[in-house]
């Protein structure tokens, strides 16, 4: 069994200008252990993902339809008093301003202490701190350092202390959101460093959400294309970007300025990404698309099975 | 693309360029209970204010400072001639409080736009100029601001007797502009920051123009917005000098005719007399102050930002 | 590069000290050394990119080129005039020639001013043309940068726009006025993958199409690649490394352009990836402020040497410049 399967996951706004289809008909699976990517741009659907995972949408949004099943249960049908047991204490959360996570009066030792004793009551607060000098060793942050406000880290060392704490309750899943958006380059590559070898280390299953393909690229096992509310392409890490499929996939990747091979003029795409409020008919890309035609407007989407594991909701693969 | 919303969009802005800020603003707020509740009420006060030249035309009994029903010489109670009684001398209640509207509006809207202009040109120099401008101006709205207003003008009123009501709204003006002038100051800090205001800088623009370009466009939402207060504000200190005999003797205003009331010693007999101008002093304060909130929610930049997902 | 001669823009010796306000508790203010005696040539012509991370120093190089903030110490040349001298109608003038287009698209438009006020601003400042000259002045901008039909965008407010589309009106308004000189400061990095590209792309034909120089200022070593010819590596403050883009990438000299490549993510061909290993775990200890600036991060410095005196820029050849006193050996890690 998977350790999370999502089935059909259909997710709306309520806004002033209308009902806003976030996120419509998403399906996929994470193995225990494995780490799966989802790549887009803004506005795709992919944070919306994230929160639902955690049942944390803001008020205006709901899921409307399918099921998210975490080890067998239905995470929609839970009771919120379950919810919380399973928040922190089996799924945790890396935020995209994750910096601002922390209380910035407490001591950052505090923090995470307090996050274990709430969902491990029986434990003593020496084993607590215990516990979290531990975490801080892994994640790389001074011993010396663990009594300090937070104001007194890095960004760095702030997104440390976050990936500690969310390590704090041994979860089998993580949802990082955007981890390193704001970080440099160098901090960057340290932080992803981490997270690859702690996700593989502790066998934890994780979801990363990024707008960077190369960041995906270089951390997760499988890898979902998002775009305007639908996964577009679906597939092992290797084979999405050796051989893209989708159309939407290829014009990312070749919109990417690179360090490396032939420098080719960039490939943007042209136009806008779809109001999501009135979606158009059929494939959302068709507009955008260098291949569309009237006749992707009328087909009705189906996945295309590209190779094993390895799928494409374009009608003309 | 969003092709069409935006066709039909930049149809609408081109016919009303200027206008099509304001009927987004307008949109918002006509969702809100409190503004079309605030809004109702003041064009009933306006109707109100307008209507008082009537009664003294139809009639010169009517005339709410001199005209004096020949046949009564003491305060009534309503009947068919006058629909809401007669204060002491005989005179009509109705088109005294009418008459009492309009003051309301002069003294109301002429003190607020004096104050809010003061404050926001003072706020805009502050901010912008920065260094000693800043700190002198600062400084000066602080000392002003912990004067208690309606005191101060008592002392005036009883060094230079009393005040015509043209000097009553110019002292509250130019007691009531550091609050705005705080608020428009900061705001001009946070503008001077944004890179509109560089770019303008890097495109050549003088200190004036971008002063009028950029600064004022900024804040003069927020500018109106302290009018409606300020509003509120200058009617309420007008009622009370009034009612404690400092107003123009010569203007019929509501705090006046609480005066009379109170003078008069029908406080406790007279309900007729004394509710009126009291329920109408509340009112149109209250109907500002929800024109107000309910103009701060149009400003909101969270309501006007396009909607997000992600 | 035909221009290598005449520079169209010479820094020299620029240095910007930032002092934070000190207060009654904290006693004096500490000062923040911005940018540390930087000497820059810019060609006619050409996209330089300036990178570096953040605090590195690099929009404050924009910024004053503008004269948007004052330098503590050295000088700046357009066209061999130095602009801190600048009064009047020479600064106007001055003022036509340097455009600067702004990182973040939701602060640099005035949301109470339509497009058309926006890109007009420049024209109306320095008194060109009338009222329908200026117009199709506009339209012609706004179509040079892809918002075509100019109509459909003329009388929209920001709010109504995309971050793309924003950005685009900010680089019309930046060409309006058809300058020589054009500073970009991280024009993309709140924007999307596929809409940076346009934006690169609407770069690079400016360029094409009107000869005007431009300075990419990014964090980013592949968008440098992409769009610029020469790049200069900044590193809290210091220029490190100068060169040819290219060969900046593929055979970077200096131990901090090294280690930030090893940084960048690489996708799409795994395995023969080099890697340079030349950035320390943890900070050196004790360091003094003489040092060289990457010291304390740095694997291959030496305590005597690096530790003592901060390397100056050294050319390896005529068009590569490094501050590192080992560049030209090569080290092994």
């Amino acid at each position: 069994m998977a350790l999370l399967e999502v089935e059909n996951l259909s997710i709306g706004y309520n806004t002033k200008g209308g009902y806003l289809k976030a996120v419509e008909g998403v399906s996929f699976a994470l193995e225990e252990g494995q780490s799966l990517g989802f790549v887009g741009e803004s506005g795709c659907g992919k944070t919306t993902i994230g929160m639902a995972l955690m049942r944390l949408l803001p008020p205006n949004g709901s899921v409307s339809q399918g099921r998210i099943l975490f080890e067998g249960k239905d995470l929609l049908e839970m009771s919120e008093r379950e919810m919380r047991q399973i928040r922190w204490g089996k799924i945790a959360m890396i935020f995209q301003a994750a910096m601002n996570a922390l209380n910035p009066v407490q001591r950052v030792v505090d923090q995470i202490v307090e996050a274990i004793l709430t969902h491990s009551p029986t434990l003593g607060k020496r084993e607590a701190i215990q516990q979290v000098e531990d975490l801080f060793q892994t994640v790389g942050i001074p011993h010396e350092r663990m009594r300090d406000y937070p104001h007194q880290y890095s960004g760095g060392m702030k997104q440390r202390a976050i990936i500690a704490m969310a390590l704090a309750c041994r979860p089998k899943l993580i949802i990082a959101d955007e981890p390193t958006t704001a970080l440099d380059v160098i901090v960057q590559d340290q932080i992803l460093k981490e997270t690859k070898y702690l996700q593989r280390e502790f066998n934890i299953g994780m979801i990363f959400i990024s707008h960077d393909i190369s960041i995906v690229a270089d951390v997760c096992h499988d890898i979902g294309v998002m775009y305007a509310g639908q996964l577009v392409e679906y597939g092992p890490t290797e084979d999405v970007f050796d051989s893209p499929v989708h159309p939407y996939t290829k014009a990312l990747l070749s919109s990417y300025p690179t360090l490396t091979g032939e420098k080719s003029l960039l490939q943007p795409i042209p136009g806008e990404t779809p109001n999501l409020i009135y979606p158009p008919d059929g494939c959302r890309f068709c507009d955008r698309c260098p291949g569309g035609s009237p006749s992707c407007k009328e087909a009705i989407q189906a996945w295309v099975d590209v190779s094993p594991g390895h799928k494409s909701l374009c009608y003309h693969c | 693309m969003k092709a069409n919303k935006l066709d039909s969009d930049s149809d609408i802005q081109r016919r009303f360029r200027w206008t099509g800020p304001f009927l987004e603003g307008w949109s918002i707020f006509k969702q809100s209970l409190l503004g079309r509740i605030g809004l109702t009420l003041l064009i009933l006060f306006a109707v109100m204010a307008l209507c008082s030249f009537i009664p003294p035309w139809i009639d010169p009994m009517y005339n709410p400072m001199t005209g004096v029903d020949p046949d009564i010489s003491t305060t009534t109670g309503p009947s068919w001639r006058h629909w809401l009684g007669t204060d002491f001398m005989g005179r009509d209640i109705l088109s005294q409080l009418m008459a009492g509207a309009r003051v309301a509006f002069m003294v109301g809207v002429s003190a607020a736009v004096m104050s809010v202009f003061l404050g926001t040109s003072i706020g805009m120099a502050a901010g912008y100029m920065g260094g000693f401008v800043d700190t002198l101006l600062m400084r000066l709205a602080e000392m002003i601001m912990v004067m208690p207003t309606l005191l101060v003008v008592l002392i005036l009123s009883s060094v230079f007797g009393q005040l015509n009501i043209w000097t009553i709204v110019v002292i509250i003006a130019l007691f009531r502009w550091p609050g705005v002038s705080r608020i428009i100051r900061g705001q001009t800090l946070s503008l001077k920051q944004r890179s509109f205001v560089e770019a303008a800088k890097v495109a050549g623009a003088s200190h004036v123009g971008i002063i009028i370009r950029h600064i004022l466009p900024n804040v003069l939402p927020l500018a109106f917005l302290f009018m409606t207060f300020r509003v509120t504000s200058a009617i309420i200190i007008e009622a009370a000098l009034a009612f404690l005999g400092f107003g123009d003797p010569s203007t019929v205003s509501w705090g006046m005719m609480l005066q009379w009331v109170w003078k008069t010693g029908h406080m406790f007999t007279a309900p007729y007399w004394l509710l009126p101008p009291g329920i109408c002093i509340s009112l149109i304060t209250l109907s500002f102050y929800m024109l107000g909130r309910a103009m701060d929610e149009v400003l909101d930049p969270r309501l006007r930002k396009e909607d997000q997902a992600g | 590069m035909d221009n290598q001669a005449n520079p169209i823009l010479r820094i020299e010796d620029i240095s910007k000290v930032y002092k934070t306000k000190g207060s009654f508790f904290k006693g004096r203010g500490t000062e923040v050394i911005a940018l540390n005696r930087i000497y820059l040539k810019i060609y006619k012509g050409e996209i330089f990119g300036l990178v570096g991370e953040s605090g590195s120093g690099k929009t404050t190089v924009g910024r004053l080129i503008v004269s948007l903030e004052k330098s503590n110490q050295g000088r700046i040349f357009l066209d061999g005039v130095e602009i801190a001298e600048l009064k009047g109608r020479e600064l106007k003038n001055f003022r036509r020639k340097v455009q600067m287009i702004f990182q973040d698209p939701y602060q640099s438009l005035n949301p109470q001013r339509s497009v058309y006020d926006a890109i007009s601003e420049p024209l109306g400042v320095h008194k060109i043309g009338n009222a329908a000259t200026r117009q199709e002045l506009v339209e012609e901008a706004m179509k040079s940068v892809g918002l075509s039909p100019p109509e459909d965008f003329l009388h929209s407010y920001p709010h109504r726009l995309s971050g793309g589309q924003r950005q685009r009106v900010a680089i019309a308004r930046a060409m309006v006025l058809n300058p020589q000189f054009v500073i970009a400061d991280e024009p993309t990095s709140m924007l999307d993958a596929s809409i940076s590209a346009q934006i690169f792309n609407i770069l690079l034909e400016m360029r094409e199409k009107s000869g005007v120089t431009i300075l990419f200022i990014t964090h980013s070593l592949a968008a440098a690649r992409y769009l610029c010819g020469r790049i200069a590596v900044m590193y809290r403050g210091n220029l490190m490394e100068i060169g040819p883009g290219e060969e900046i990438i593929r055979s970077p000299r200096h131990p901090y352009t090294q280690a930030l490549i090893d940084a960048i993510p690489k996708f799409g061909q795994r395995g023969e990836v080099k890697r340079y290993g030349t950035l320390l775990g943890a900070e050196r200890e004790g360091t003094n402020g003489l040092c060289c600036p990457f010291f304390p991060r740095c694997k291959v410095a030496h305590e005597t040497r690096c530790g003592k005196e901060r390397p100056h820029l050294k050319e390896l050849s005529p068009s590569h410049s490094v501050a590192c006193y080992y560049a030209e050996e090569g080290f092994e890690v």
